[in-house]
């Protein structure tokens, strides 16, 4: 029975991290959503545009029925540093884990940060500490160019076998997301390399409100004094480094519910028992300690609440008049994305939608959003446009950043308007024929009027403009495009496209 | 005969019975039309369905069999630019590529590949415009055309404007090369029909539109002459092409055009549309650099009416 636990943990925990990473690479997977449902922090954000998005209560509610199950099972930044540490193992001179103290100021202190800095309405804490969406920025902004880079290299070269695979082509590659995301990375493999789940025991935030929830958890882990023979295999064995042998005690706040010390121990000594009896013994004592500590931390925080806020309110002031040299005055965010205050008050940059995008006209901002929205997904035309009649983003994004919708809702849906600079433009400027704007144009927005001669030229009509950015992506003017899009801060209801009907006669005889 | 043997060869035997049936099925005998000698400039069809138009145009040319001969890679390059559904014209009609590939594979053809270069993302549009699924069902190949690695430098010495472009390597190593336009409106090019069609087989569109459009159309058909060029004009986008917005833009006409001479072919596609095949810039540029004939009246043409 103890050991079918750690099997279990393990095939669940697979499916999950498996989903995930090919979702981050690109690739489609189906059970994504559930997959992205139960993770807290998304569903948390989530609930609070949509009701149904419930997943951090059962999460909740499984935390209180056996622990933080959650963080060996569902969290893929968790799965992620199992199994750095299990191929550290081999590496790495001693093999076994130990005890430690907990390094309960950081972790309470970080997860006050945490609750300040969303008090304050900001969500900069989550964006850099919601471990769902670490995950998907190491996997998407790392792992995600060089697997399609991978895949256009071998389909090039089958292709001159005359096998033909499908490439992806890598467009708006940003590399400070590589760069960012890669010292990610290095930072959760120096934290488990030898560590285990230190990372999840001392900068978590989900782990530490977890472990506070596991206080009260129906079962939980304990240790038999009377049979336990102080072997120190269970200990050995856990990569929270919660199991002290010398005192016979389980830390279960720390413990993330891999259940590896159940299936080693020889003696059944651990158990995952009911745990009824809360006797008032030493335990109560540090209780208490971390209680008081974790309530001052709090209390601090608070107070720096306002002092957080009003540093806001100045950064948001300068950022709205001080004019970045971009013509645009408005980043265009994605549609679904209501409008650029929802966006930036929901989205943690998980990067599920930009790796999901099957144009990859989105990609991670840098400056955009201003700091707070770092790596926060922006429409990017200069290699790429939104298709018409795709809605993926607004579909698969798990913090309700972008709520869903249909097709026949987006195509009517503004994000931006179309702004044409004529002096730009090669008719123009070299009168010669081009219409590449046009052409791409799905709602005739953008069409060409009569210039000089044959040429034509493009004339734009707001009105029936959704902000696809195809005109903007197609024009080859240079070095400065002659159409683009201006952001809507908060998006519109476009005119539908206009419908005239044909005045010419279609030939029944051959004209020729 | 050891039980496993049998087993193999009867499953060997069975499966090339089945091939047999199915290839027989495709061409019955109802669908083959005896070829003429073919002496005609262009043959023009009007009245059928996409695929009937093509048996009788191909017959009128002289049969597959003049272009595509046993063991040849064959290339059609239809119009799939558009993630749009076939009724709305913006890409080349599936059924016509459909009995193009089946043709061309009943002549004997190696392999027949199918691929364009797209403008909306190349796997909604393989798949939407239904072109995907006929070439597969045709037993063609359908393949890529979205990455730059597959393009390859060529010169082009007659160009005036366009010196050199990459071109998709299909094409390259191509022996019959296919080129299965649909007539459509065009903001920019005036109409879109067999030469703005090639722009599917390069890779830097945005070096033509900077550098004279119609003057590098014309460039690149100087350089790169279909096998056969054969215009779709069953349904015609006549206003918001290249794309298209609604339904309202198109027209059934029910039209074919097929020619070896690229610039014939448009001027022909020009007038079925309702202009003088002089207002499309690029035809008239093409037929002074001597491409081909714009002049209808100098053809020899086959009229047919189903």
């Amino acid at each position: 029975m103890n050991a079918y636990l750690k099997y279990l943990r393990q095939g669940i925990g697979l499916l999950f991290f498996i989903t995930l990473t090919l979702s981050f690479l690109g690739i489609s997977i189906p059970i994504i959503h559930t997959a992205t449902w139960f993770q807290f922090i998304p569903s948390v954000l989530k609930f609070l545009t949509i009701a149904t998005a419930v997943g951090f209560v059962v999460i909740i509610l499984l935390t209180l029925l056996v622990g933080r199950v959650y963080c060996s099972f569902v969290c893929p930044l968790g799965i992620l540093q199992d199994i750095i540490s299990r191929i550290a193992k081999k590496f790495r001179k001693q093999k076994i884990y130990r005890y430690s103290v907990p390094h309960n100021y950081v972790r309470y202190g970080l997860m006050a940060a945490v609750l300040v800095s969303l008090l304050s309405g900001s969500i900069m804490a989550l964006l850099l500490l919601d471990p769902y969406s670490f995950y998907g920025k190491i996997v998407s902004g790392l792992f995600r160019p060089g697997f399609i880079t991978a895949n256009d290299h071998l389909s090039k070269w089958l292709e001159s076998l005359h096998i033909y695979i499908a490439p992806i082509s890598l467009k708006n590659f940003s590399l400070f997301t590589l760069i960012w995301s890669s010292v990610l990375f290095i930072v959760i493999i120096l934290f488990s390399y030898r560590r285990g789940r230190l990372y999840c025991n001392t900068i978590c935030p989900v782990g530490t409100l977890l472990g506070i929830i596991s206080r009260l958890s129906v079962f939980k882990i304990r240790m038999k004094s009377s049979v336990c023979t102080r072997c120190g295999k269970c200990s050995s064995v856990c990569k929270s480094e919660c199991i002290d042998i010398r005192d016979q005690k389980v830390d279960f706040d720390r413990c993330v519910g891999c259940f590896n010390c159940l299936s080693v121990c020889p003696e059944n000594a651990l158990t995952l028992v009911p745990d009824y009896t809360r006797k008032p013994t030493p335990e109560k004592e540090t209780d208490n300690h971390s209680r008081r500590l974790f309530l001052e931390i709090v209390a601090t925080g608070v107070i720096g609440t306002s002092i957080a806020a009003s540093l806001k309110a100045q950064n948001h002031n300068t950022s709205h008049s001080n004019k970045t040299p971009i013509r645009r005055k408005h980043t265009v965010t994605p549609p679904g994305s209501v409008s650029l205050d929802h966006f930036t008050a929901h989205c943690t940059a998980c990067q599920l939608c930009i790796s999901q995008c099957p144009t990859h006209v989105l990609k991670p901002s840098i400056r955009e959003y201003g700091l707070t929205g770092l790596l926060m997904p922006y429409m990017s035309y200069s290699e790429s446009f939104c298709n018409y009649e795709c809605t993926v983003c607004s579909q698969i994004c798990p913090t309700g950043a972008l709520l869903p919708l249909t097709v026949d809702r987006k195509k009517t849906l503004q994000i931006g308007k179309v702004i044409f600079i004529k002096e730009n433009c090669i008719v123009f400027t070299s009168e010669t024929s081009c219409g590449a704007c046009a052409e791409h144009c799905p709602t005739a927005a953008v069409h060409m009027v009569p210039y000089k001669g044959f040429l034509r030229i493009p004339e734009t009509d707001q009105n029936i403009c959704i902000g696809c950015g195809a005109c903007e992506y197609a024009c080859p003017a240079s070095p400065h495009k002659a159409i683009y899009v201006e952001g809507n801060p908060i998006h519109l209801q476009a005119l539908k496209p206009r419908e005239n009907t044909l005045e010419t006669e279609t030939p029944t005889e051959f004209p020729f | 005969m050891k039980r496993r043997d049998f087993l193999v060869k009867g499953l060997g035997a069975g499966f090339a019975a089945g091939l047999i049936a199915k290839h027989s099925n495709i061409f019955s005998a109802e669908s083959i039309i005896s070829p003429s000698k073919g002496s005609f400039d262009l043959v023009a069809v009007m009245g059928g369905e996409p695929d009937a138009m093509f048996d009788r145009a191909i017959a009128s040319m002289g049969g597959i069999g003049k272009y595509v001969k046993k063991g040849m890679r064959v290339v059609v390059k239809p119009n799939i630019g558009w993630d749009k559904t076939p009724e709305y014209a913006a890409n080349t009609n599936p059924l016509l590529v459909k009995r193009i590939v089946e043709h061309c594979l009943q002549a004997g053809a190696k392999e027949v590949l199918v691929f364009d270069n797209t403008c909306d993302q190349w796997q909604r549009c393989y798949s939407n415009s239904g072109i995907e699924k006929a070439v597969k069902d045709a037993g063609g190949k359908i393949i890529p055309g979205n990455n730059e690695g597959y393009y390859h430098p060529v010169n082009i010495p007659k160009g005036k404007r366009l010196n050199q472009t990459k071109e998709h390597e299909a094409i390259l190593e191509s022996d019959v090369f296919i080129n299965v336009p649909v007539l459509k409106s065009h903001g920019g090019a005036t109409l879109t029909i067999a030469m703005k069609n090639m722009m599917g087989i390069i890779w830097d569109r945005g070096y033509w539109h900077r550098n004279d459009l119609h003057q590098c159309i014309a460039d690149f058909a100087s350089y790169r002459k279909p096998t056969l060029n054969v215009i779709d004009a069953y349904r015609v986008m006549k206003q918001h092409g290249p794309k298209g917005v609604s339904l309202s833009d198109v027209t059934t006409m029910k039209a074919l055009i097929v020619s070896e001479d690229i610039v014939a072919a448009d001027a022909a596609a020009a007038k079925l549309f309702g202009l003088n095949p002089s207002d499309v810039d690029y035809i008239r540029i093409a037929s002074e650099m001597g491409i081909g004939n714009m002049n209808l009246e100098k053809l020899n043409i086959e009229r047919i009416k189903i």
